[in-house]
């Protein structure tokens, strides 16, 4: 009764995942002090321990150097990420200012009336004879 | 950039290794570990501004090589058949039976093994990295070495 209890906990003992607020940590010692059955269970499972730990093997020694081209030859990728907000932000810009000049040429084409548009809220004419009346403008003032 | 490279040089010295075994475990094909563990840190690399802390980047990282791995096999057809061309000596993880042994265990029950027994990971880490509860952990780890055991048993009986 009492090996079996031992065996249901004997791996977390090995790994020191026993509370140790209860008894069970305690006992487990004793009893393995006594049993040669328990012991033998847990000369099975270091043995299992340290095979997989012996069996570890290490990545090429290239890899970290691969793994650094990698990040270079991507280099305008993590820039992109890194400067997220601001080229959000750029890209808004542009495409508000290009919004704008799409919708004055296709105004101006079929309406004519962007330089009115245009007058009214800058004062100012931008027909052919742009620098005569912005001349006329400044001699107005 | 300068000082990030230095960073990431500091936590491949201090991870590859068990990244790289923890991939090798599930896949038992080291190309495919090489592949899982470059995409592990370049993914690491961009996301390094993001974190908190040091454990932050340990949990990130585990979880990341489990779950590529994890997906690798889901998503390749052709994994199988690697393993079986590749020959014993070339694809050779585990030395003699382990190695033959291990495969047999379901991934489930084998990934917190071996996050506990090549990274060292406590019971509460692999609990956080695999985002299961800490009495899962237990006994999934517990279901696997108890497989792994019995196995051995029967050998060493002569069968
Ligand atoms: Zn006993």
């Amino acid at each position: 009764m009492d090996c079996n209890y031992v065996i249901d906990n004997l791996y977390d003992f090995l790994n020191n995942e026993i509370d140790e607020d209860t008894n069970t940590k305690k006992f487990i010692e004793n009893h393995l002090h006594s049993c040669q059955i328990c012991k033998k269970e847990m000369e099975i499972l270091v043995s299992i321990k340290s095979r997989l730990k012996d069996a570890m093997q290490s990545p090429s020694p290239e890899l970290l150097r691969k793994i650094k081209k990698s990040t270079k030859t991507n280099s305008w990728l993590n820039y992109i990420l890194q400067h997220k907000k601001a080229l959000t932000l750029y890209a808004t810009f542009i495409l508000i200012v290009v919004g704008i000049l799409l919708f004055s040429i296709t105004f101006n084409k079929n309406q004519n009336s962007i330089d009115e548009f245009l007058y009214d809220i800058y004062n100012i004419n931008i027909e052919e004879n742009y620098p005569n009346d912005y001349l006329s403008i400044l001699n107005n003032d | 950039m300068k000082k990030m490279n230095l960073k990431i040089d500091e936590i491949y010295k201090k991870h590859s290794k068990y990244v790289y075994n923890i991939a090798l475990g599930i896949l038992r094909n080291k190309a495919e570990a090489e592949d899982i563990t470059h995409d592990v840190f370049i993914k690491l690399f961009y996301s390094l501004d993001s974190f908190r802390g040091e454990s932050d980047i340990k949990t990130y990282l585990y979880r990341m090589t489990v779950n590529k791995a994890i997906d690798f096999i889901r998503n390749n057809k052709l994994h199988n058949e690697k393993i079986e061309t590749l020959g014993v000596k070339e694809n050779m993880f585990f030395k003699n039976d382990l190695y033959a042994l291990l495969a047999k265990l379901d991934t489930e029950h084998k990934v917190p093994l071996l996050l506990a027994e090549i990274a060292g990971f406590s019971y509460k880490e692999i609990a956080e990295i695999l985002n299961i509860n800490i009495g899962t952990v237990k006994s999934r780890i517990n279901r696997a070495i108890n497989k792994l055991k019995n196995k051995i048993k029967e050998e060493n009986n002569g069968l």
